[in-house]
């Protein structure tokens, strides 16, 4: 390992190199005049200070994350860590691959036995990604253990790193162990007063381990526990009469939040996912869609509103005509919001960590920067006035419309491939950079595995 | 308040004594440490340290200190450019300035010359990044072969398409590889590449014989044959078994 020695320097008062911002000539004057100087042999790999090399490799990695991509990173570390046995020493360090793994792959978990190997990890299934590599698989339950019809619609589905939760119309949530892709879970709400056919229809899951956190159209949001007991509690009971329909729900570690429709001026509703209260309630975001909020109690209509939460404590909100962005520390004051004149496909919007994406009514499918709308990629889903369906990871955006589902990197909008599976109608898709899920109006869901072997 | 303002003494390692305001000298967490612990009207010696770096230095860190304080009248943009000049030096006073940032721990010097540095390095091979930086490349050809080894996989398939390489090739060479059509194959025996082939090409084929005729007569003859098999969505596993004549 290089410590940083204290070397006597040559102070050569006048350097006959010539100045190059690039330094390509660096090579040490002959005509080195002026104070008795020690000449200093340059050629001694271990004057580089460890912590400066870390440093620099940091620096390296983000600077060709910028230029290149994520993809390209590898490449540039490895020729940093090929240059001499000093500098390659960094790469042994542990935690400059956390550092590494957290920048260019915003995983602050470590699910491998050290985050080198984390970091190769993500960087090949971003590879799997990028090259259309994938297995695919159907995930089954038995329709026969569904009494009403409406059980077998899945109307979400929602990813951990270890689990896909799907929400069913008639309020059952089914969770699958990714790794075995089994059925480990079935939870089902408390029994109550039904104000419409689809009132217990499940809106939105966030899966928090070890809870499992599910709201329902009626407002309910009921807990479980995910190795425990079917029938998951109630955590906040929901009042239709003030609220409206809670149409979306979805949530990260230290927040839920639901959208609501049907009552003016009370569409957005935060809370803290630790204590279970209500933090938050208010914008008129959904206003223009309240009488058609009323109608998703009875009838399966189109999606009225969507939100999406984001890796920087923020969510991002939709209607057909407009979108908000929300700080959910500080909701009062939206950071965004906009109109969009052309009109939105609302099943199209999803966020990553940093960013967001929307399809408008034309096929048009924008990328923004989440903090300042700044725009990443546009590109055309050519799928005008059809009903997409959308969902994001760190550096891909899939789009599933007429049973196609076809994949975009989003750091320059190129179209990539089309999956080989086709879908039928799909009413719930998910992607996150392992895995993506999609689900239709038969008992079974379609997953497909990038993740690295 | 504070009209006279203190000043702190630096002694260097080619004994010259610098005096500068307290304000400027504690941007270095060292000296900073060492006054506040120590007895403050005593020099501070940085042996570590010659005049001439020290100097500049301390240029840095009082127009620093000055803009943060409104001292001195220079937007961001103006400060960030008088900083990308500051950098422009030749590389031995750069390394000294790297080592001196390091050894008096001043933040914002380290960073600058870790951006200098990185945006030296931007796009150059390994190689080229000695040249610019005058490093002796002390591997073996051992230890430079296990580095690469081991940095292979970011190499591999960037984007999708790309190289596999084969190396060490020896007479009766089982290679095995996962990949997908779009990639290539590049096959490397005594330092030659003596095939690059396109995998696209061989995808329809169960199983096909090459013998190679060299150019050079030094080119090791191979001969190979190839399965492959679907294991997935895009991928397929190439089983190359090689027959060379060196």
């Amino acid at each position: 390992m290089s410590s940083s020695s204290s070397s006597s320097s040559s102070s050569s008062s006048s350097s006959s190199s010539s100045e190059d911002a690039n330094g390509n000539s660096g090579r040490r004057g002959v005509g080195d005049f002026g104070a008795p100087s020690l000449t200093r042999r340059r050629a001694n790999n271990e004057i580089w200070p460890g912590p400066f090399v870390e440093d620099l490799v940091v620096q390296v990695a983000i600077d060709a994350s910028r230029s290149f991509g994520r993809l390209a990173v590898a490449a540039a570390l490895a020729n940093v860590f090929q240059v001499c046995s000093t500098w390659q020493a960094v790469s042994r360090s542990d935690p400059l691959w956390h550092r590494l793994t957290t920048v260019i792959w915003g995983r602050t978990h470590c699910m491998h036995a050290s985050w080198r190997e984390e970091y190769v990890y993500r960087h090949q299934t971003a590879q799997n990604f990028r090259a259309g590599r994938s297995f695919y698989h159907t995930l089954h339950f038995d329709p026969a253990s569904v009494d009403n019809p409406d059980g077998l619609t899945c109307r979400c589905l929602t990813l951990s790193d270890t689990h896909l939760a799907c929400g069913f119309a008639d309020g059952t949530v089914r969770l699958f162990d990714l790794s075995t892709r089994q059925l480990v879970g079935t939870f089902y709400p408390h029994h109550r007063d039904r104000l419409g056919r689809f009132s217990r229809a499940v809106s939105g899951i966030v899966i928090t381990d070890p809870r499992i956190i599910f709201a329902t159209l009626d407002g309910d949001i009921h807990v479980a526990i995910i190795d425990g007991e079917p029938l998951a509690r109630t955590a906040h009971l929901g009042n239709v009469v003030n609220d409206g329909a809670l149409v979306d729900f979805t949530g990260c570690g230290r927040w839920w939040v639901g959208l609501y429709a049907g009552v003016p001026g009370r569409a957005l509703h935060v809370w803290d996912g630790n204590t279970e209260e209500l933090a938050y309630v208010n914008t008129n975001l959904t206003d223009p869609e309240a009488v058609r909020g009323w109608y998703t109690l009875t009838e399966l209509i189109e999606t009225i509103g969507r939100v999406r939460v984001t890796g920087q404590e923020s969510a991002v909100a939709c209607t057909s005509l407009r979108y908000m962005v929300v700080d959910l520390r500080n909701p009062e004051f939206p950071l965004h919001d906009r109109e969009w004149r052309r009109g939105l496909t609302v099943t199209s919007l999803d966020t990553n960590s940093e960013a967001f994406i929307m399809v408008d009514n034309r096929g048009l499918a924008i990328v923004r920067r989440v903090d300042t709308l700044e725009e990443v990629c546009r590109f055309n889903t050519r799928q005008g006035n059809v009903n997409v369906m959308g969902c994001m990871n760190l550096g891909y955006a899939l789009m599933c419309a007429a049973g196609v589902v076809r994949v975009w990197e989003i750091e320059h909008g190129q179209h990539l491939y089309s999956l080989n599976q086709n879908v039928e109608e799909v009413n719930a898709m998910v992607a996150d950079d392992r895995h993506v899920a999609a689900a239709g109006s038969d008992s079974w869901i379609h997953l497909w595995d990038f993740g690295a072997q | 308040m504070g009209s006279t303002s203190t000043k702190i003494k630096l002694r260097t390692s080619d004994q010259k004594v610098f005096e500068v305001e307290k304000a400027v000298a504690v941007q270095s967490q060292t000296i900073k440490y060492i006054y506040e612990n120590g007895c403050p009207d005593s020099v501070i010696h940085v042996h570590s340290v010659s005049g001439d770096i020290l100097s500049k230095i301390l240029d840095y860190c009082k127009k620093h200190v000055n803009s943060a304080a409104g001292k001195e009248d220079i937007s961001p943009e103006e400060l960030y450019e008088w900083d990308a000049n500051f950098v422009k030096v030749d590389q031995n006073t750069l390394f000294d300035l790297i080592l001196a940032a390091n050894c008096l721990k001043i933040e914002s010097l380290l960073d600058l010359t870790c951006q200098t540095v990185a945006n030296m390095i931007k796009g150059k091979r390994p190689e080229e990044i000695r040249t610019t930086f005058n490093i002796k490349n002390d591997y073996t050809i051992e230890a430079e072969e296990a580095v690469r080894r081991e940095n292979k996989w970011a190499f591999d398939m960037l984007g999708g398409v790309g190289t596999m390489v084969i190396e060490e090739l020896a007479d009766d060479t089982m290679s095995k590889c996962v990949t997908n059509t779009k990639s290539r194959v590049c096959v490397i025996a005594a330092n030659q590449i003596v095939m690059m082939r396109s995998i696209s090409k061989l995808a329809n084929k169960k199983s096909i014989d090459v013998y190679k005729q060299p150019q050079n007569p030094t080119t090791p003859r191979i001969k190979e044959s190839v399965k492959q098999r679907n294991v997935g969505t895009g991928f397929i596993e190439l089983f190359f078994h090689f027959k060379c004549k060196m």
